[in-house]
């Protein structure tokens, strides 16, 4: 029996946290996103980065320094590699 | 580099934690644009009975000049405090802005065409009531959707306000702007205060 690979780039911890938030709201801040994760803010600007060049997010930053102000917002490409990645991982189950 | 954790459970407890901290927003702005639409209309009736003037058929526009401005200032503090919006906080600003423009796009036509004593009121009120309503359903709030239903009818009953009896159109969109906005608006803060819903 053949399994499709998950997509390696949502098979991490700290994206899908992410991903999955962002796919249950319209946008989210980066302190938002930090509150929610728990994660280091350097480890999350690192993972929000791999997902803005992978085009499964947008982000917008205005300001620079402190008072910079960082919003995420899922892209349809984003939502759809979400909704493919859990039916990849419902078939691991179900087979 | 072969991550080990169970992605179901991270979306889903992940899905849990965003559904808790959706903070409700916009609680004031049904009480704003209640509140300045009742009292706008309601002194434009007072001027026009009291002085005839053509001018007295444009007070109203009062409403869109500190609304929108006051409206604009609101959102700002909302969204910097939640730090996240919802799906269902942007459909329902995106069902006010339209109604908003198509309430001062329409007031400002039928008033320039000197036929504000036409449909634009009893317009304005089934929109406000059926803004309400849907506002209501996706907040599953009651007041809302029977404060929108009550508005939505009184906005259809006033259509049959022609003739002489046009001026009282102003007093029933001052009365449909408290039945579906003021009230429901006053209720749904409180509840926000009482309960966080």
């Amino acid at each position: 029996m053949e399994f499709k690979d998950l997509n390696p780039l949502l098979h991490n911890e700290l994206r899908l946290k992410v991903m999955a938030a962002l796919d249950s709201l319209d946008d989210a801040d980066f302190v938002y996103l930090k509150g929610l994760t728990k994660a280091t803010a350097g480890n999350l600007s690192v993972q929000i980065s791999k997902l803005e060049e992978a085009g499964y997010i947008k982000v917008s930053r205005s300001g620079e320094g402190r008072g910079s102000h960082t919003v995420c917002r899922i892209t349809q490409a984003g939502s759809k590699a979400l909704l493919d990645y859990q039916r990849t991982l419902m078939e691991y189950f179900s087979k | 580099m072969e991550e080990n954790f169970d992605a179901l459970e991270v979306i889903a407890r992940t899905r849990g934690k965003v559904d808790m901290d959706k903070a409700p927003t916009g609680e004031n702005l049904f009480l704003l644009w209640g509140t300045l639409t009742a009292g706008f209309f309601l002194l434009q009736f007072v001027l026009w009975e009291l002085l005839h003037q053509p001018w007295c058929l444009w007070v109203w526009a009062g409403t869109v000049l500190i609304g929108w401005p006051w409206m604009i200032l609101l959102l700002r503090k909302d969204h910097n405090r939640a730090h996240c919006r919802t799906h269902e906080a942007k459909v329902i600003l995106d069902i006010w802005v339209f109604i908003g423009a198509a309430c001062a796009i329409g007031g400002f036509v039928f008033g320039l065409a000197d036929k504000f004593e036409w449909f634009a009121m009893p317009l304005i009120s089934l929109l406000i009531g059926i803004g309400a309503f849907v506002t209501g359903e996706i907040n599953r709030f009651r007041p809302k959707i029977i404060g929108g239903l009550a508005g939505a009818v009184i906005g259809i009953i006033s259509f049959t306000l022609q003739g002489e009896l046009w001026t009282w159109q102003m007093l029933s969109l001052a009365l449909v702007s408290v039945v579906s906005l003021v009230i429901p608006g006053f209720l749904y803060k409180k509840s926000v205060k009482t309960n966080g819903i």
